[in-house]
């Protein structure tokens, strides 16, 4: 057990090192879209921290997600302007997230329901929580500044010279005292402060969690999850270690949404819908759920494929004098693409569950840990020519595969 | 409040309590039964819709066809996954419920590759009658006929057929009903394709008076699962009072504004406010919330609260 958490960490650290590098070799636009499945991967971690350490499936992770969205961007655009920093809207967006959090695990936690009732109700959170957001299309919903803007999601409203102007979600903006101006973390061909900013925070959290992982509150998670009635007999009070972890998932999901809103400048009813909440689970449960680094790797994989499908399939017009046939094909073929990621997703779910039950990294980790010596010497070539040629492609056209 | 005015009240928390019986039945048969957690749920429903569309559109078969051949249809693809995913899955309660969310993003996929994303609507012929100052759609009676209709063939089936019989022992004990030369297998498929079958019909039912559309499982999937899990352990007693108090709470709260907030925002006209109730949304919230406090209240759900009295 000890040998295959080290391999853990020590893939971890393989896949940190290109990772660092990445803003050289690449262009922006490359930075930008890691930037993105880092916070899906860091969502996909809490949902893991719960499901794998204490065995409560949460569908409604992304509940927390965009709730941390949105009260980051309702402060962040009220204060903006004023204080020139987003620190209250930091912790107002921490805070939202742990607070809902809070009180639906009192309300599942403390009143006993079953594993698979609390499955139910934090769906229904998200469901509902979709329909609040899109419902506040109206010039009615404001928080101070802030547009909520059902469908076409947050923006601030202020007034110029002639009209009513929109203006968007801030970055995060640090200004400590002793900085001379305030400095923004964004993510452009002159600055990749906004990537490191995405990447420092999903390794402190991953760092943060594995400790937490191991302290006693993960501990007795897990042996919670194995056997709660024998935990509770022993003297432990297993509502309590349940609502703590995850009201700390719940706020650690509200980090990443928080991100989000920050990363896109942007957030609209879509991180609530069914396909978010859905991609979430999908990329715990291909990754794996027996570690925190499962989450990330299922982020990367569905993330990769998506948009490899994407570009697979070419959205070439028909050509007018082509056979009803070729039409036929080629409409399909076009409809299939666009809804590429829910007909991927389902697959992975039914597949992963059906043929593969622990998804990838359990079976990879054990590998490396039982065949130490060749093990390594395969993964770290193996990624040195993946990022090498990922390089060699995209800044000298060099493409292999 | 005069008297039609409390007539039409009455009705309208009557139409809220049809819809989710008509959700929640096939759901509620297939956990309280089998005690799994069918996510596709709410896609079966759809598909039920679609069937009534793709006859009467596409076939142009007369509606009440469609309607009679959506449950058919929907029982078939319920046994088909029963026997091709869920069989394998027995005793894993969590990856049942994994699996079927799969079929659920499958279905909607499929449905939506093969008829597009718009929501299209089914016309059908029935008017409205009039209670005093109101229109009250015919329909809605119909409806809510039927849904009783429903449940008392489920009560039937379950309670003086053969199958009824056997189904109920493969539920109460699984290895003692096969020792007894019942086909445990068959039963569990049997039952879920009624369930699925029931949604089918629901669906059918429900399609013309709502937009058709690939996703409109999702809007109702949440809401039959909070009625499901409040009416707790007995299938059709369960549904049925936590139905009529969810339904009432939704209702009244649909109907009625509560109080507005006022917000700084740019309107026209001027006096800028947020009404809190008096919307179909605010019921679905208030149904939650209310669902939610009762649970911590009791955690066995309504009819299991029954049954510990007892």
């Amino acid at each position: 057990m000890r040998r295959v958490s080290s391999a853990e960490l020590l893939s971890a650290l393989v896949l940190l090192l290109p990772l660092l590098a990445v803003p050289w070799a690449f262009k922006p636009y490359t930075a930008n879209v890691l930037a993105v499945y880092m916070i899906y991967g860091l969502l996909a971690m809490s949902l893991g921290l719960i499901w794998g350490g204490a065995g409560i499936m949460s569908f409604g992770q992304t509940a927390f997600f965009g709730i941390g969205a949105y009260a980051y961007g309702a402060i962040g655009l009220n204060l903006i302007n004023r204080t020139q920093q987003t620190h209250t809207a930091l912790l107002g967006g921490l805070a939202a997230a742990a607070l809902l959090a809070a009180i639906v695990g009192y309300f599942m936690f403390y009143g006993r329901i079953s594993d698979v009732y609390a499955s139910i109700i934090t769906m229904a959170l998200t469901l509902v929580l979709f329909a609040f957001a899109v419902s506040t299309g109206g010039d009615e919903w404001v928080i101070g500044v802030a547009r909520l803007g059902g469908f076409n999601g947050m923006f601030g409203q202020g007034e110029s010279s002639q009209n009513i102007a929109n203006f968007q979600i801030p970055p995060v903006t640090l200004w400590l005292p002793g900085m001379t101006e305030p400095f923004a973390f964004k993510i452009n061909r002159e600055s990749a402060a906004g990537y490191y900013l995405v990447l420092g925070v999903s390794v402190a959290v991953y760092v943060l969690t594995r400790a937490l992982v191991r302290s006693r509150l993960g501990r007795v998670a897990v042996a919670i999850r194995e056997n709660e009635p024998r935990v509770a007999s022993l003297g432990y009070d297993t509502r309590f270690y349940k609502f703590a972890l995850f009201t700390i998932a719940g706020a650690i999901a509200g980090l990443a949404g928080m991100l989000f809103a920050a990363w896109g400048r942007f957030v609209n009813p879509d991180r609530f819908g069914l396909a978010f909440a859905a991609s979430t689970v999908v990329y715990v449960q291909l990754g794996g759920r027996a570690s925190l680094l499962g989450g990330f790797v299922g982020a990367a994989i569905i993330g990769h494929l998506t948009s490899y499908l994407a570009e697979v399939v070419p959205f070439a017009t028909i050509p007018p004098d082509a056979g009803p046939w070729i039409t036929f094909l080629m409409e399909a073929g076009r409809r299939i693409v666009r809804e590429a990621p829910l007909l991927v997703q389902g697959a992975v779910l039914v597949g992963v569950v059906l043929v593969l039950k622990d998804g990838v990294t359990p079976p990879l980790f054990r590998v490396l840990a039982r065949h130490r010596r060749w093990g390594w010497w395969l993964l770290l070539p193996a990624v040195l020519v993946y990022f090498g040629h990922r390089v060699a492609c995209q800044q000298a056209d060099l493409c292999v595969f | 409040m005069s008297l039609d005015t409390a007539v039409i009240m009455v009705l309208e928390i009557l139409n809220s309590i049809t819809i989710l019986v008509l959700l929640a039945l096939g759901l509620a048969l297939i956990f309280g039964m089998m005690r799994i957690v069918n996510l596709a749920q709410g896609e079966f429903f759809t598909v039920g819709a679609f069937t009534v569309l793709a006859s009467t559109r596409y076939a142009h078969l007369p509606l009440w066809l469609g309607m009679l051949l959506a449950p058919l249809v929907v029982a078939g693809l319920g046994i088909a996954i029963e026997r091709a995913i869920i069989r394998r899955l027995y005793g894993r309660p969590l990856d049942v419920m994994l699996a079927t969310w799969g079929v659920s993003l499958l279905l909607i996929g499929l449905i939506t590759v093969t008829f597009g994303a718009v929501t299209q609507g089914i016309p059908f012929a029935l008017g409205n009658f009039s209670v005093g100052r109101y229109q009250y759609p015919e329909y809605r009676i119909v409806m809510t006929t039927v849904a009783a209709g429903l449940m008392l063939s489920v009560y039937l089936l379950f309670r003086y057929t053969a199958f009824g019989r056997r189904a109920r022992a493969t539920i109460a004990n699984p290895d003692m009903a096969s020792a007894a030369g019942i086909n445990t297998p068959r039963m569990f498929m049997l039952t879920f394709g009624l369930g699925a079958g029931l949604a089918g019909a629901a669906g059918a039912i429900m399609a013309p008076i709502v937009g058709v559309v690939p996703t409109m499982g999702v809007l109702y999937i949440a809401r039959a699962f909070i009625t499901v899990v409040v009416g707790g352990p007995i299938v059709l007693l369960g549904t049925l009072s936590s139905a009529s108090a969810l339904g009432l709470i939704e209702a009244l709260i649909s109907r009625f504004p509560l109080f507005t907030i006022a917000t700084a925002g740019h309107c026209t006209p001027p006096p800028c406010e947020i009404s809190i109730g008096g919307s179909a949304f605010f019921g679905q919230i208030a149904l939650l919330i209310f669902a939610i406090l009762l649970l911590r209240l009791l955690p066995q759900g309504i009819s299991g609260f029954w049954r510990q009295r007892q």
